[in-house]
């Protein structure tokens, strides 16, 4: 037994997609089962017969005159497990028995587990002393095992029907009708174990020869029976004929459940059917044979109506094709409807019903018109019961150049139809389509059982809000409402979307259902369910801030705002800056925002004071002695540093503290640092200056010496550092010296020669006799630049004429000197006069006027 | 069907077979040498058989029926009584069969080991009637597995098809011979869907006299 579900998805994925292109709602489009690898002999494949699987629609047997068996191998079924897409061929229908040629005809059917069961003819011996023997094969192992024969039974024409129906008392009981030659009359056997052991009844009428006999299942295990009494040959083609049906309701062990002698679907009299050697128009090409080709019975499986399709040749002159119904278990007949149109003769019709009530016929019919008879397998569908049919063409056939049609034998006595759901399955001998040889292959086509399409409808779209504090909505809609034949719809899924009362998230949700019907055509609808999210976020910022203008303000450093919301929420900020009262300083309105998925805000405000209280860091170069030059490029610069400001402003002040800074003294210097917003720091440099270096060089020459005699100052080498201390004299009253010979010592006393309390000179002529001495040593040219010149370029007057007087005409520095020597060493007594003094003193100081021992 | 009626519907079949009411395929136009010549289709002792084709000509059936192991005339006959005439005719044009002009052309161009052959009435494949047959022992006069597709391989779409159709007792599938006739009918291969072996070819007819006519003009 083959479970429903091991059918493959891929399979099932290209079978969907073969039946969505044939079925809808075009016209039965046919596959040919035989392919030129499967039928490599091309072979006739006539007389076929269909099955489907009832626990797997998409299991599909044909079987037909397709190979014969051998001792060595099988006869073929033709299986499809893709809904008719694609076939292989198994021969797994072993000979039955050795000197039996065959299949001789045969009938395929599923049981109602899905197991294949195949009834089957075989001819023994030749004519005239032939045997027919007729067996039923079962499925006992996997699908491709070969099948088990059953005994014996039978003649001639084996029918094969199995009770489906869960709920019958015969569930699983099969039935096989066949008929006897000899006399003519059709019989029919039930088994309980699919052939192995079978049970024959006579169930036709003895008065007549009997033909056609087939079988039907009711859905409640009733069992029924069609046979036609051969009542007169009317002519080559026609014969007077009734189509009888008879019913059992015991499992097949008594056929009188409707009268013993049944009772006839078209009334009392009788119908002119077909008993034709040949069927078509001999003058016009092949023919086939139709004599066991003029009935067929099914019956609805829901409502068991049963509908029994006959051939009548009625007042068109053509024979037609007409279905009868009852719906009473065949205890009564409604009036024959004519399926064909009276304008050709038609014939071969197979019937079924499937699960909505649709009735279909296959049958053929044939057009003599033209210069060779076209055949035509036509089908034909009634959606109300046998009232009115819908009529289509499936193939039309010129046997003619078709090589292995046999004329008189084009397609055998009867072809396959089945119904499985809502789906009509149909097989039929017909011209290959694409074989590289033009043949006879099994022909293979469904078609739907319903005229309109399913249709579904969804309801209508809704919006709502989000349930408190939760980000989804729980949202219960009504079902689509899906409009169609129960039994023709697959299903309906929901292909997209969440289920009714399921909590929908914001925002759109489409819902999409789909319903497909057993043909595997879908149709959609959908609708949407929309969430709005109106619950804002919630916000919290953190605290307002004041920080130095060299900390951060990034919101990691500073603090970043909180938010929640019953969706997501993101943060974001807007800072707006606000200039303070110097670069450095300012503040940040930092606007935070939170902003849900949906739109909804909510804004704190973070302030963030930023300032610059900070001074810079200044460092001071070091103290320092220097000799002349107190210059900041000499005593260095201060640097300094800050915080935020990188362009700082350096200034500078000195602050005399002691001394002259002719000769000693010493400064500070405050440097002072400035930030942009007047932050400041300041640093002090000490600077002494202190010419000594330079006087003890001009006394690298020798000890410096003022006045005559024994009045004089000497000042050696090494003692420089006493005329630091010495100059700049305090006095103003200019004097000879002491009559000293005074030389300056550890001390620096002058002897006689007065010091004022700083230790200062006090005679002005000595100091300044001292200054210029020096200078000349420091620079010899001096002493003999003209001191007249030298007046003149110091804007001083002429010296006055006592002074000129002592001293050599033009004279020059060193001239000046050794006059002042004598005035200081008291030889010179006239300019001792004190207002001579005077004006020699101011000489002198003409003369050093703008002069230093840094700059002689 | 009865005994008599199947007897006339084979006698019929056969004047149909060679009767020009049939349904054609495309002609192809392989020449009667072309197909004795063809080792894809003949057994190995297949030169043996040809070269009896001109006696059988003479013979009073002119149709020879040529099976795996059996050259026969193609009439039927309902028992041995009913076959002693042919017999004796066959036998007599046999005579001396080796002395003519086919015979030995047909040795000179495809050899093989003389044999002769014993007249007698054998079985019909049909098992229902008998016929004139020849026998020489173990032959094979065709390829056992000669099935019609290799027949059109070699040789192309028959020029044409013809079915004779033959009921049985009951509505079962009927008996089917079919015909694929070549070189204007003078070789026609026969095929039965009763055979174990689909499409097999299980007898091949000749026309004696066209063929004889048709060999001794193309065979040096």
């Amino acid at each position: 037994m083959k479970a429903p579900t091991l059918f493959s998805i891929s399979k099932a994925i290209v079978a969907l997609l073969f039946i969505c292109a044939t079925m809808s709602n075009l016209p039965a489009q046919i596959r040919d089962i035989a392919t030129n690898v499967t039928d490599p002999f091309n072979m006739a494949d006539t007389e076929p017969s269909i099955a489907v699987n009832p626990l797997n629609p998409l299991e599909i047997a044909v079987v037909a005159f397709s190979e014969p068996w051998s001792p060595g191998r099988g006869s073929p079924v033709w299986k499809s497990n893709n809904g008719g897409l694609t076939w292989t061929k198994q021969f797994i229908i072993p000979e039955p028995g050795a000197g039996l040629a065959g299949p001789n005809d045969q009938k395929i059917q599923f049981d109602q587990n899905g197991n294949l069961t195949v009834a089957e003819l075989g001819v023994r011996g030749v004519r005239p002393n032939q045997t027919l023997e007729c067996y039923i094969y079962r499925q006992t192992g996997t699908d491709t095992d070969p099948l088990a024969r059953g005994a014996l039974y039978g003649w001639d024409q084996p029918m094969l029907d199995i009770d489906r129906n869960p709920g019958s008392a015969f569930l699983g009981r099969a039935y096989s009708a066949w008929r006897l030659t000899s006399p003519d009359i059709a019989n029919i056997i039930r088994t309980a174990d699919l052939g192995v052991t079978t049970n024959n009844v006579v169930v036709g009428n003895a008065a007549f020869p009997n033909r056609t006999a087939r079988s039907a299942i009711g859905p409640d295990g009733s069992a029924y029976v069609v046979y036609k009494t051969r009542e007169g040959i009317i002519n080559a083609n026609f014969e007077n004929a009734r189509f009888v049906v008879k019913r059992s309701d015991d499992g097949g062990v008594n056929w009188n459940a409707l009268g013993a002698n049944g009772v006839s679907v078209h009334g009392a009299g009788q119908v002119q059917t077909w008993f034709a050697e040949n069927w078509g128009n001999t003058a016009k090409g092949k023919v086939g044979r139709a004599r066991s080709s003029d009935t067929w019975i099914a019956s609805d499986p829901e409502d068991g109506d049963i509908y029994v399709v006959y051939c009548d040749q009625d007042a068109s002159g053509f024979g037609q094709i007409f279905v009868a119904r009852s719906t009473n278990r065949g205890a009564t007949w409604g009036p024959s409807i004519r399926v064909t149109d009276g304008t050709h003769h038609s014939a071969y019709p197979e019937i079924a019903v499937t699960c909505n009530g649709s009735i279909g016929v296959l049958y053929i019919d044939f057009d003599d018109s033209g210069t060779n008879t076209i055949f035509r397998h036509r089908f034909a569908r009634s959606f109300d019961d046998g009232a009115n049919w819908v009529n289509e063409n499936l193939q039309s056939m010129d046997p003619g150049p078709i090589t292995n049609a046999a004329t008189t034998f084009l397609w055998g006595d009867y072809e396959g139809l089945t119904a499985q759901g809502g789906l009509f399955y149909g097989v039929f001998t017909g011209e290959s389509i694409g074989r590289a040889t033009l043949q006879l292959d099994p022909i293979f086509f469904t078609r739907q059982a319903w005229q309109t399409p399913i249709a579904i409808a969804c309801p209508p779209s809704v919006t709502v809000n989000t349930d408190p504090n939760l980000c989804t909505a729980k949202v219960n809609y009504p079902a689509p409402t899906v409009t169609g034949d129960n039994c023709t719809i697959q299903g309906t899924i929901q292909t997209s979307g969440l289920p009714s009362g399921s909590n929908f998230p914001v925002g759109a949700t489409i819902n999409k259902f789909t319903v497909t019907d057993i043909a595997n055509v879908s149709t959609n609808c959908q609708f949407t369910v929309t969430v709005v999210d109106n619950q804002p976020p919630t916000i919290t910022c953190p605290p307002n801030v004041t920080i130095s203008c060299e900390a951060s303000i990034k919101p990691e450093d500073v603090g970043k705002a909180t938010a929640t919301d019953n969706c997501s929420v993101s943060l974001a900020h807007a800072d707006v800056t606000v200039p303070g009262s110097c670069t450095h300083e300012f503040t940040v309105n930092r606007t935070w925002t939170a902003k849900d998925g949906a739109g909804n805000l909510k804004t704190c405000l973070h302030v963030i004071k930023v300032e610059d209280k900070k001074p810079p860091v200044i460092t001071c170069p070091a103290n320092i002695t220097v000799t002349c030059d107190t210059t900041a490029a000499k005593t260095g610069m201060a640097t300094a540093t800050d915080n935020c400001d990188l362009t700082l402003s350096i200034s500078r002040r000195d602050i005399h503290v002691s001394g002259d800074c002719e000769w000693f003294c010493i400064t500070k210097r405050e440097w002072t640092a400035k930030d942009d917003c007047r932050n400041t720091s300041k640093c002090v440099q000490v600077i002494t200056k202190d010419v000594t270096p330079l006087i003890e060089k001009a006394l690298e020459a020798g000890p410096l010496k003022w006045g005559q005699t024994a009045a004089t100052v000497t000042l050696p080498p090494g003692k420089g550092a006493c005329v630091v201390k010495w100059l700049p004299y305090s006095g103003t009253v200019p004097k000879a010296l002491k009559f000293d010979d005074a030389v300056a010592g550890a001390d620096c006393r002058l002897m006689s020669n007065p010091l004022d309390g700083s230790g200062h000179i006090v005679n002005p002529l000595l100091g300044e006799a001292m200054k210029l001495k020096i200078l000349v040593r420091l620079k010899p040219s001096l002493g003999v630049e003209k001191v007249a010149a030298i007046l003149l370029a110091n804007g001083c007057p002429k010296m006055h004429f006592i002074v000129e007087q002592a001293l050599a005409n033009n004279p020059d520095v060193n001239e000046l000197l050794r006059v002042t020597d004598l005035t200081l060493g008291n030889v010179n007594v006239n300019l001792l006069v004190p207002a001579n003094c005077l004006e020699l003193l101011k000489v002198l100081k003409c003369v050093n006027k703008g002069r230093t021992v840094c700059n002689p | 069907m009865h005994y008599q009626t199947f007897l006339r519907v084979l006698f019929g079949s056969l004047v149909l077979l060679f009767a020009e009411r049939a349904f054609s395929q495309v002609a192809q136009s392989k020449s009667v040498l072309e197909i004795v010549s063809n080792r894809s289709i003949w057994g190995k002792d297949f030169s043996l058989a040809l070269a009896q084709m001109e006696a059988l000509s003479k013979s009073d059936d002119k149709i020879a029926e040529l099976s795996f192991t059996t050259l026969a005339s193609s009439r039927r006959y309902a028992n041995a009584q009913a076959a002693d005439a042919s017999l004796k005719n066959t036998t007599r044009v046999l005579r001396g069969a080796e002395r003519q002009d086919l015979f030995k052309k047909t040795k000179k161009n495809f050899p093989f080991e003389a044999r002769l052959p014993k007249t007698e009435v054998l079985k019909a494949p049909e098992a229902d009637s008998v016929l004139v047959g020849l026998t020489f022992g173990k032959t094979e006069f065709l390829r056992p597995d000669l099935r019609v597709t290799q027949i059109e391989k070699e040789l192309g779409v028959a020029q044409r098809v013809t079915h004779r159709v033959t009921e049985g007792l009951g509505e079962e599938l009927p008996l089917i011979i079919t015909y694929h006739s070549y070189a204007d009918g003078v070789i026609i291969f026969a095929e039965s869907n009763y055979s174990d072996e689909p499409r097999l070819v299980n007898r091949v007819y000749f026309d004696t006299p066209k063929l004889v006519t048709a060999l001794k003009s193309a065979l040096k």
